[in-house]
């Protein structure tokens, strides 16, 4: 009886042991892609941060406004003109359409 | 017996034979058995305590949050320190961190110093070979031989394959907008450490201390931006303008500044010349110090402004007093007389839009000497100016505060304050009286409102709006006048001082001017070093050159705060102009 228990409890601890290995051994493998993705993480975060300084540098105001300046026949651009910005209140409402009934509410009020 | 004894000799002392009775063989074998049994019970419990231990520290080490494995964690590292990147109240990028290769050589490694300096000048044309041979045949462990070098070189150097050589990665701060807010933002060393504006800064609010123990290292990513009060956009203008004036009037320095009236955070500020802050070495220049904080000046009758204010405020001088300005007052061997002189006698708005010098001085008396000191201090004209930036300049006052240096004062000789201090008193004088300390941080009113200090009575900061945009329709501020906007303001015209005298050739002038009148939210001031006659221009006083400069300004930043114009026909201080 004992023998066959102990027998029992030896195969036990190979597969055990066994099944540790494995899972030790891909934990291993596991951190080595972590590694390579969080290298590839901080390159990706590195050439965000390099196109975002570009896109700041294309988007300067300075460099725009040389661009409108040297351009003006193709671009069209000139700076606003504070006459240029009206309110809701100022906008006409819509001509009403000639229309005899409404006329004459018009003319009844 | 003697076998049993020694056992029970063995036993705890507690179990003595004695006790054992007459059936001494049995009760002895009994006891042996149990007393084994015991110590076995011990044992095992010892064992279960440390393997228990054991277990539960695994268990615990399981569950344990793993530690930031730090893999590749070098000196290089912490060579340039991380810093958080910079963004306008709009989130818009004014400086950032990019990656960049630094060449070294480790000289005691080198197989043959000559044969790898020669490939490598090869490459790096502008190397200086003879102090890096000298550097190169050395036994040091570590030389750098180029900071901060392209990608395209890196590879270069890479494809030659010379041994004992070798790249650090830095990190390198850009500034995208290179001097659109030099003056702001300031600049960093070669190792990433601020040495100047919000960049030192920002070292001193810890981040250096985190520098130093080495948690803002090169892969640090997650350092919050920090983001300022300035507007890109308003800051390029200024700058524009400022420069469009330089060029046009041929000074030979200018300064602009755009602060908001109601949280006293400055959304613009230039300052010409200025510097590359991607290549810093220009900073040194004699002629680049910040005129706007760092730099101090007599701004001559843009000071009126605030003698105006203290008369009314004080209450010894109405709006409707009258000054005798028929003829110069006359102090020792000193006259005080008008400029464009009107030889009679003025009312308080009068004295303001001719800018009286005679008249300013007599209200400078009415109000007598300590109070205008209590007034200057309490503008803040009489300390240093307390803000973020590093580059303060601590305004220079008169030794004696006699009657001559108060009457002077008055009109802006005698004291001289950075152009900040002004613009910022200016705040306080058409925001209702509230002085509010400037910040280059997003504040908002609220937190300014706890911040500000009422430094004169709301009805004198009404009077004092009514006054500027008075001049502006009327008086020497007209041609800051803009289409759509209340825009009021106050001409300085003041000699610069050469040799300990005045010179009448050298002018510096400024505009102090604030929008729109009804209510004002923003103040610009425009400060240009000694302009000459434009061509076409009768002379070279502030109100052809420094208040058109501030009237283009105003002109194009108003839109882009968002302050919406008005048509010329609700302009109700035309009624104003009238009275």
């Amino acid at each position: 009886m004992t023998r066959y228990l102990n027998l029992a409890l030896i195969c036990t601890m190979i597969l055990v042991v066994a099944a540790v290995y494995q899972i030790k051994y891909d934990a291993e493998t596991a951190a080595e892609t972590v590694r390579g993705l969080k290298a590839e993480v901080d390159k990706e975060r590195e050439a965000i941060a390099l196109l975002k300084a570009e896109w700041s540098l294309l988007n300067q105001p300075a460099r725009l406004q040389a661009l409108v300046e040297r351009h003006p026949d193709y671009l069209e651009l000139v700076p606003l003109d504070p006459i240029q910005i009206g309110e809701l209140s100022e906008i006409p409402m819509r001509p009403e359409p000639v229309d005899e009934t409404t006329a004459s509410i018009e003319d009844g009020q | 017996m003697t076998r049993l004894r020694a056992l029970f000799g063995r036993s705890r002392p507690g179990i003595q034979p004695g006790d054992a009775g007459p059936f001494v063989f049995e009760g002895a074998q009994k006891r042996s058995a149990a007393v084994s049994r015991f110590r076995l019970v011990v044992t095992m419990a010892g064992f279960a305590v440390v393997f228990g231990a054991i277990a539960v520290r695994l268990v615990m080490l399981g569950f344990a949050a793993q530690p930031e494995a730090r893999f590749g964690t070098t000196a290089a590292d912490s060579v340039a320190a991380a810093r958080p990147e910079l963004h306008d109240r709009n989130g818009e990028l004014l400086a950032a961190d990019i990656k960049t290769a630094s060449l070294y050589a480790e000289p005691i490694k080198l197989v043959d110093p000559d044969e790898a300096l020669d490939k490598l000048a090869g490459v790096l044309t502008d190397l200086d070979v003879e102090t890096m041979r000298k550097r190169f045949r050395s036994n040091a462990g570590f030389v750098w031989v180029k900071r901060e070098i392209s990608p395209k070189l890196q590879a270069e150097i890479h494809r030659l394959g010379v041994p004992g050589i070798g790249f650090v990665n830095e990190n390198r701060r850009v500034y995208p907008g290179g001097p659109a807010a030099s003056h702001i933002i300031g600049h960093v060393d070669i190792d990433n450490k601020g040495i100047a504006g919000i960049e030192k800064y920002i070292d001193g609010q810890g981040l250096a201390d985190l520098q130093a123990l080495g948690f803002a290292t090169a892969r640090t990513t997650d350092l919050k931006p920090v983001r300022l009060s300035i507007d890109l956009r308003v800051q390029h203008v200024v700058r524009d303008e400022l420069e469009n004036a330089m060029e046009k009037y041929k000074a030979i320095a200018a300064a602009g500044i755009v602060l908001d009236v109601e949280t006293g955070e400055v959304v613009g500020m230039s300052s010409l010349p200025d510097y590359d802050p991607n290549e810093p070495a220009g900073a040194l220049k004699k002629d680049r110090i910040n005129r706007c904080t760092a730099g101090v000046f007599e701004l001559g009758s843009t000071f009126k402004v605030f003698t105006t204010a203290m008369a009314l405020d004080s209450g010894k001088v109405g709006l409707d007093s009258k000054f005798d300005a028929r003829s110069p007052i006359r102090i020792g061997r000193y006259s005080i007389d008008d400029f464009h002189g009107k030889r009679r006698v003025l009312t308080v708005p009068e004295v303001f839009i001719f800018s009286s010098n005679i008249g300013t001085a007599k209200m400078a008396q009415a109000i007598g000497i300590e109070t205008q000191r209590a007034y200057f201090g309490r503008f803040g004209m009489l300390d240093r100016l307390q803000t973020e930036l590093p580059e303060i300049g601590a305004p220079i006052l008169p030794s004696h505060w006699t009657e001559l240096a108060s009457m002077t004062i008055s009109f802006g000789h005698g004291i001289s304050v950075t152009p900040m201090q002004a613009a910022v008193a200016a705040a306080a004088l058409v925001n209702g009286g509230r002085l509010i300390p400037p910040t280059f941080f997003r504040r908002t009113a609220a937190e300014a409102d706890v911040l500000a200090t009422a430094v004169i009575a709301p009805e004198t900061s009404a009077a004092m709006r009514e006054l500027l945009r008075l001049n502006v329709i009327k008086g020497s501020g007209k041609r800051a006048a803009v289409d759509g906007y209340l825009v009021g303001g106050k001409t300085g015209t003041a000699e610069k001082v050469v040799d300990g005298r005045y010179a009448p050739t050298k002018r510096l002038n400024t505009f102090l001017a604030a929008f729109p009148m009804d209510a004002p939210r923003y103040l610009v001031l425009v400060l240009l070093d000694e302009p000459q006659r434009a061509e076409g221009a009768y002379g070279a006083t502030a109100a052809v050159n420094a208040a058109p400069t501030t009237g283009a300004i105003i002109g194009r930043i108003a839109p882009m705060l968002g302050i919406s114009p008005r048509r010329p026909d609700v302009d109700d201080a035309e009624k104003l102009a009238s009275n």
